[in-house]
């Protein structure tokens, strides 16, 4: 692999070589847009009646050598913008003349207060001048950037922004976004500025992974919250900024093709298929409701079809990927605007994993091994989206849209499991007990979100705007089809291996699970300006209303093989079954509606003077929760409801000392509302522990301190460092509590957790190479409370205080003590870099990126010292484009996790404690839990740009 | 706004309420059209004589519901959903005290309580929930119980769907006392003990669960006996006890003076099902057992579900086995268990050696492959029916037991916990043991 690194780089340097030239006359400036200084990247400036051309390179510069003496007309072009036509003298006097040129938008007509809508912010230079005139600490990722990256999903192109890391889904692919090391429930999702529902089942976080990225303007990070925000994110917000309709005729379309390295070449392995159009999307409860007596339906084979579970190993197809983009402005004065985009994405993708199932050693809290699992993945994703904004301006002083944004992903995933039990049965490797489980499963999620939008400017200096917003999030998770086999292996004589007849274990168990998330929203906004050259200040107000209801349905039949004991012979239409639940388990316990409702207000104001920027204000939120679930009325909690208020302030300071530097502070208080599920007081008795809801789970208040300063120097180069610090308030975690003489697992609040880190961003471009690289130390800690076991001894009877009529001496018991630790998902350590090579003029893009995943926690254990964390990563992708002459065509080529980067798992304990010598446990100082390999994704395929 | 939302949430509560009237607490509960049928709240002393339950019947907390030698209560369950398959739930001290000549029969009608349907679960069993201070059943009959249970159950105890057990209790500080009865025909496990101070004795169980599942199974926060009980035809083990659960108290419970006979065989998984099986750091002392034909012997699992060996003793256990793989996997033979075995106990070192001489049963009726696929016939393999299991004179099995251990728990309040016997099994040439 370092090799590989090396070949790499010594490609740039041939090409830096081979492109220098050797000039006579030289002419060479810059290319900016006159209103908002952003170099314009790409712009042809040409003599004409020459052959003599160039195009704008990153940093807005352009340069045409080998000119003859002469006078020359210079035509300087760029989509958008008015064309400019200068005459210029080349002498060998001044031998290489220098200017710039200065371009106007070509729709100049209206107030900037109201087309502020109307740029273009899918550019890099858009991106860095947003985040240089935020008012708050922000960070931005353009479409231009996502597409010339390797990165598909948003999830992927997330990570590459500074301080924020990812949690992988099973695929190894990422899903959740971790902020400044604070754990997806600390952080919220916006489409287009509103705030989306969660096709998750019980919690409020979105899966990213559901986005394709090339329904993107641009992504935005915030860092700082403003009262104009919602209030409830402490480690940041994602804003997913949709296309937006372009001033001109925008058509745009890819088509590529790839595959997942493990199942091609010489170490492949076949996917293992099953036929998903067997699985029935409702459950049978649902296709045949109960009778108006209340007698339920009684379920018979014909409702499992044994297809479900039947497997067939094949070479799959190769990926699909494909998409465009349309859109255009009508009309005599442009005022109506449209665009659709659409993306697809078929991959085939799979993981091969090795995981140990731990316990717990009741006469010492050591870590041991009840069986180790080798598990295969194959998995067939379908990614689709679709994304459309008409815009209306019915004259200069009002605007109406309408954002329509679907996307949609479906799993279909085969698992098979074998299960080694370490314990018992075992005499030595190669022996044991073997669990063998076959599962088929589908997974569908959905988001939908309609938002109406209009913007308004009542007066010269009043501008309104709102918005009404309708969104949809639904997850269906359909006859999940689990056929759970047992044999045994054993050695004989020999030292051979033995396989015995393979039975039936209990129950093949066939579920039916899906949940929805429903809301309505409605935001108004109030803009007043006022003041004059040196001064000026605006006033905001505006209000919220939100209102979401979310459903959950359950259905789970066990099968049981009648008689038990019938040998699997692969095929289980041999099989005699029995089904043990006819009518299903229609509604889990755990099943409930509820409603939330949050109602909030703010009131700030910016003002700017001289180079100081404030902006300060207050936002209310309140929120109203209550449930519904089906235990019985008898239990506590079955039903309720919870309400509170809060008041964020928040304090936005930024000093501009010249035009390329910023100085900002900013304070802000914020919340965490707590997961659905974590409040409803259920009861479930695990293996280990009793788990337990809590009703009275408060939810998290945060105060946020951020400092940093900002450098943007020319064209697309900058430099960002800042330092943050979080005190958490009431933070949530899943912890053990005892209550009486039994230990339950509750999600609790836990006092007081701190979090502060050091963040630096850098983008620098010399010539065609440039480099982006960011850098986030943090660090954070949180004391909670853990189990030990321990045998009781006459010294500890004094020093817990042991009831000696309950708990005896010499007895096996347990205790809990408190443990510092960081929070769960926060890496000390995060860094990105990609090394950058653009030539505009040959039409080459290429890039090399690599993220930097530091150890951070993954499981936290109920038991002191047995937490488990996640090895550090370093993944490694490499994206490359060639612009195809001039016809508007793209050829690139993409691959991803290069490296084969392994997940792996590990307990901080010596291995060498482990009795029956495990399998691959290749370091003494600590047990390996969990290896995941995911192998290496190539992509190509062809752009098409009108 | 916030007005309309507490009268929208008042009313989802009236409507709550106003569908559990007529004492009903699951809302899909069938109208029953048969009025005599008792069901819902009760408490005080039910009185000899017939009865049909027709819906769940709850003991509320603080209340004592006793039932008096002679009833009967026929549960009108069809075992296919949790609303038909009536339970009794105790939130309060249940009694039910029937005597040698009159016994307490909870089963259900007699057109489905047959041997062919011993595993239907066509009701829910007597569910007792952590408020209850007390539980005693005596000379009670218990059949056909495991129907699924559903949202209204023991939330936590079972997932929606499960198996329902004849028998729970889950108050460490109560008491929970099964004596002198006869459980026949279960789904999964027939007794589950989860917290509390116990006493098991003097019982019969047969043909309890369809493929799993134990007679009885104890996990952490319970201290008592498992003796003097006879068990035959269990799915997985007659008795198993582990300190898992939570509890800071160590599951402590003596299993001496059983008989176990042809148990383990409907558990299909490698490793599971026999006869006693102490796991997960559960400590007890093990005694005078009398280990008849059962697919494997003691086992104190090993690995990471180490029981606690330091204060688990054993011995003076009897194992016979009639085919050569059941002498193979007693004691030490078996992985997968770290028990060896004890000077003291009798073990057949070759197939059919060392005959306990029961009165009434033949130890080489059965072969092996009848034992292993011991579904049909049933009757003969897996019920009591008229044997008679009482050592001869000259059995191997007399005199051979242990008595100089105290037993953890001694006595019990309207219970009668009996010492070790110097016999081995549930009968004692001294009179102590098994009634039926």
């Amino acid at each position: 692999m370092k090799y590989f690194f090396l070949f790499v780089v010594s490609i740039f340097v041939v090409f830096v070589v081979s492109f220098q030239g050797i000039s006579a006359q030289t002419f060479r400036g810059k290319v900016t847009d006159k209103l908002s200084n952003e170099s314009l990247i790409g712009a042809t400036v040409s003599l004409r009646n020459t052959k003599f051309g160039a195009k704008a390179g990153l940093d807005g510069r352009f340069r045409i050598t080998g000119i003859p003496n002469g006078t020359y007309t210079v035509v300087v072009r760029y989509i958008g913008y008015q064309t400019i036509e200068q005459s210029i003298i080349i002498s060998p006097t001044s031998d290489s003349a220098r200017v710039n040129f200065a371009m106007l938008p070509s729709q100049l007509k209206r107030d900037q207060v109201v087309v502020e809508g109307r740029k273009n912010l899918s550019t890099e230079a858009s991106a860095r001048t947003s985040v240089q005139n935020s008012p708050t600490v922000l960070n931005i990722v353009s479409a231009k950037t996502i597409e010339v990256s390797p990165d598909i999903q948003v999830a992927q192109v997330i990570q590459r922004v500074s301080g924020v890391s990812i949690e992988r889904n099973q695929n190894g692919d990422g899903q959740y976004a971790i902020v400044r090391g604070m754990d997806k429930r600390y952080n919220y999702t916006l489409i287009n500025g509103v705030k989306i529902p969660s096709p998750d089942n019980s919690n409020r976080y979105i899966p990213l992974d559901i986005f394709p990225a090339e329904l993107l303007d641009r992504l935005e990070v915030t860092k700082a919250l403003t009262p104009d925000m919602e209030g409830d994110a402490i480690g940041g917000v994602v804003n997913l900024v949709m296309k937006n309709a372009p001033e001109y005729f925008l058509f745009k379309a890819n088509a590529s093709t790839g595959a997942n390295l493990q199942y091609f070449g010489p170490n492949s392995r076949k996917f293992q298929e099953f036929n998903t159009s067997v699985q029935s999307h409702l459950s049978p409860n649902q296709i045949n409701p109960p009778a108006p007596d209340g007698t339920r339906y009684q379920a018979t084979m014909a409702d499992f079809p044994l297809e479900a579970s039947k497997f067939s190993p094949v070479t799959p197809m190769p990926n699909l990927l494909a998409g465009f983009t349309i859109g255009n402005r009508f009309g005599e004065q442009k005022e109506f605007g449209a665009i659709l985009a659409t993306s697809y994405q078929s991959q085939f993708l799979g993981t091969t994993s090795h995981l140990f199932t731990t316990d717990v050693n009741r006469e010492n809290n050591s870590t041991a091994f009840n069986s180790v699992l080798g598990r295969e993945f194959s998995v067939h994703q379908i990614r689709s989206g679709l994304h459309s904004k008409l815009d209306y301006e019915f004259s200069p002083l009002n605007k109406i849209s309408l954002y329509n944004a679907y996307v949609r992903l479906v799993d279909q995933q085969s698992r098979f499991i074998t299960d080694t039990n370490l314990a018992r049965n075992r005499v030595g490797s190669g022996e044991g007990t073997v669990a063998i489980e076959y599962r088929s499963r589908q997974q569908i999620q959905n988001i939908y979100n309609g938002t109406l939008q209009g913007i308004h400017l009542l007066q010269e200096n009043l501008k309104f705007d709102w918005s009404t917003v309708y969104s949809i999030a639904t997850n269906n998770d359909p006859d999940m089809a689990t056929l759970q086999l047992t044999t045994e292996s054993k050695l004989d004589s020999n030292g051979n291996h033995r396989d015995l007849p393979i039975f039936y274990d209990q129950d093949y168990l066939r579920r039916w699970t899906s949940n929805s998330d429903r809301d309505i929203a409605s935001y108004a906004n109030l803009l007043y300006t006022t003041g004059d050259e040196e001064m000026s200040i605006d006033y905001k107000i505006g209000g919220m209303v939100r209102l979401k209801a979310r459903e959950n349905i359950f259905d789970r039949y066990l099968i049981r093989p009648n008689p038990s004991n019938q040998e699997y012979t692969g095929d289980l239409t041999q099989t005699t079954f029995r089904i043990f639940n006819p009518a299903g388990s229609n509604r889990n316990a755990l099943n409930y509606t509820i409603d939330e409702n949050v109602f909030a207000g703010y009131a700030q104001s910016k003002i700017q003077f001289g180079n100081y920027q404030i902006l300060a204000g207050v936002r209310f939120e309140h929120t109203a929760l209550s449930w519904i679930t089906e235990s019985d009325a008898s239990i506590p909690g079955a039903t309720g409801d919870r309400s509170y208020s809060d008041l964020l302030p928040s304090l936005h300071f930024k000093y501009m000392p010249t035009k390329q530097i910023n100085w900002r502070a900013n304070y802000f208080r914020s919340i965490s509302r707590p997961g659905f599920f974590e409040v409803i007081p259920y009861n479930i008795f695990e293996e280990d522990y009793r788990q337990q809801g809590n009703p009275n789970l408060n939810r998290v208040t945060a105060d946020n301190v951020d400092i940093r300063f900002e450098f943007f120097p020319e064209a697309l180069d900058q430099i960002l460092l800042g330092v943050f610090y979080k005190r958490i308030q009431d933070p949530i975690e899943r912890a053990l509590q005892v209550q009486g003489t039994s230990i339950a697992m509750t999600t609790q609040n836990f006092g007081v957790a701190t979090n502060y880190g050091i963040e630096a961003d850098f983008t620098k471009y010399i010539n065609k190479f440039g480099i982006r690289a960011n850098y986030t130390y943090t660090n954070s800690s949180i004391t909670t409370d853990k189990s030990i076991r321990y045998r009781v001894t006459e010294a500890d009877v004094v020093k817990f205080n042991i009831d000696t009529t309950v708990i005896k001496v010499g007895s096996l018991s347990e205790r809990i003590e408190s443990q510092t630790r960081p929070l769960q998902g926060q890496s000390a350590h995060i860094g990105n870099i990609s090394l950058l090579y653009k030539d505009i003029e040959a039409g080459w893009d290429i890039q090399l990126s690599g993220i930097l995943t530091g150890e951070r926690l993954a499981i936290i254990s109920p038991f002191k010292d047995n937490d488990e964390w996640e090895r550090t990563t370093l993944q490694v992708d490499i994206s490359i484009e060639k612009e195809l002459s001039d016809i508007g065509l793209t050829f690139f080529f993409k691959a991803r996790n290069l490296l084969d980067t392994p997940l792996e798992h590990f307990i901080k304990q010596p291995s060498t404690n482990l009795i029956g010598n495990p399998p691959l446990q290749d370091n003494p100082d600590r047990i390996l839990v969990r290896r995941d390999l995911y192998n290496r994704t190539v992509q190509l395929g062809l752009r098409y740009t009108l | 706004m916030l007005t309309l939302q507490k009268l929208f949430v008042l009313l989802l509560l009236i409507g709550a309420i106003a569908s559990c009237s007529d004492d009903k607490k699951n809302p899909v509960n069938p109208t029953p059209t048969d009025t005599t049928g008792i069901s819902g709240n009760q408490e005080g002393t039910l009185k000899a004589g017939t009865y049909r339950v027709t819906g769940d019947i709850v003991v509320p907390e603080g209340k004592t519901w006793t039932l008096e030698a002679g009833v009967t209560l026929l549960f009108q369950g069809d075992g296919q959903t949790v609303a038909t398959s009536p339970e009794v739930r105790v939130l309060g001290t249940f009694r039910s005290l029937g005597t040698k000549d009159k016994p307490v029969v909870l089963t259900v009608p007699s057109n489905l309580a047959t041997i062919e349907n011993y595993d239907r679960g066509y009701w829910g069993g007597i569910q007792g929930f952590e408020t209850s201070p007390e539980m005693t059943i005596k000379w009670t009959k218990i059949t056909h119980v495991g129907g699924p249970a559903g949202p209204n159950s023991y939330v936590g105890v079972y997932e929606d769907g499960d198996p329902r057990y004849a028998v729970v209790y889950n108050n460490v500080n109560g008491n929970v006392v099964i004596e002198d009865s006869y459980i026949s025909g279960t789904a999964d496990d027939a007794v589950r003990f989860l917290g509390g101070k116990c006493s098991f004795s003097r019982n019969i169980v047969e043909m309890q669960g369809s493929s799993g599942g134990e007679c009885v199974n104890i996990k952490s926060g319970v201290v008592g006996v498992i003796a003097y009980n006879l068990f035959i035809g269990a799915a997985t083990n007659g008795a198993k006890t582990s300190n898992s659960g939570g509890s800071t108290v160590q599951c402590n419970v003596d299993i001496y003076n059983n008989t176990f006979v042809n148990c383990g065989y409907r558990r299909t998984k490698a490793g599971r099902g026999g006869s006693i099986n102490i796991e997960a750091g559960a400590r007890g002392q093990i005694y005078n057992n009398l280990i008849v034909n059962c697919r494997y012997g003691l086992r104190l699992v090993s690995g990471s579900d180490l029981p606690d060996t330091a204060n688990t003793k054993y011995g003076n256990n009897f194992f016979y086995g009639s085919f050569p793989s059941l002498v193979a996997d007693f004691l030490a033979a078996t992985p997968g268990s770290v028990s060896v075995q004890q000077a003291s106990d009798v073990m057949s070192q070759t197939p059919g050696a060392n005959d306990p001489m029961f009165v009434n049963y033949n130890v080489m009726a059965f072969t092996e492959d009848q034992l292993r696929t011991s579904f049909s016939p049933f009757a003969g393999i897996n019920t009591y029916s008229s044997y008679n299991f009482r050592l001869k004179t000259g059995s191997p099995a007399i005199g051979k037991g242990k008595t100089n251990f105290t037993p953890a728990l001694t006595s019990i309040p309207n219970g009668t916990i009996e010492g070790p016997s110097a016999d081995i099994g549930c009968y004692s040439t001294d009179g102590k043991g098994l009634k039926y």
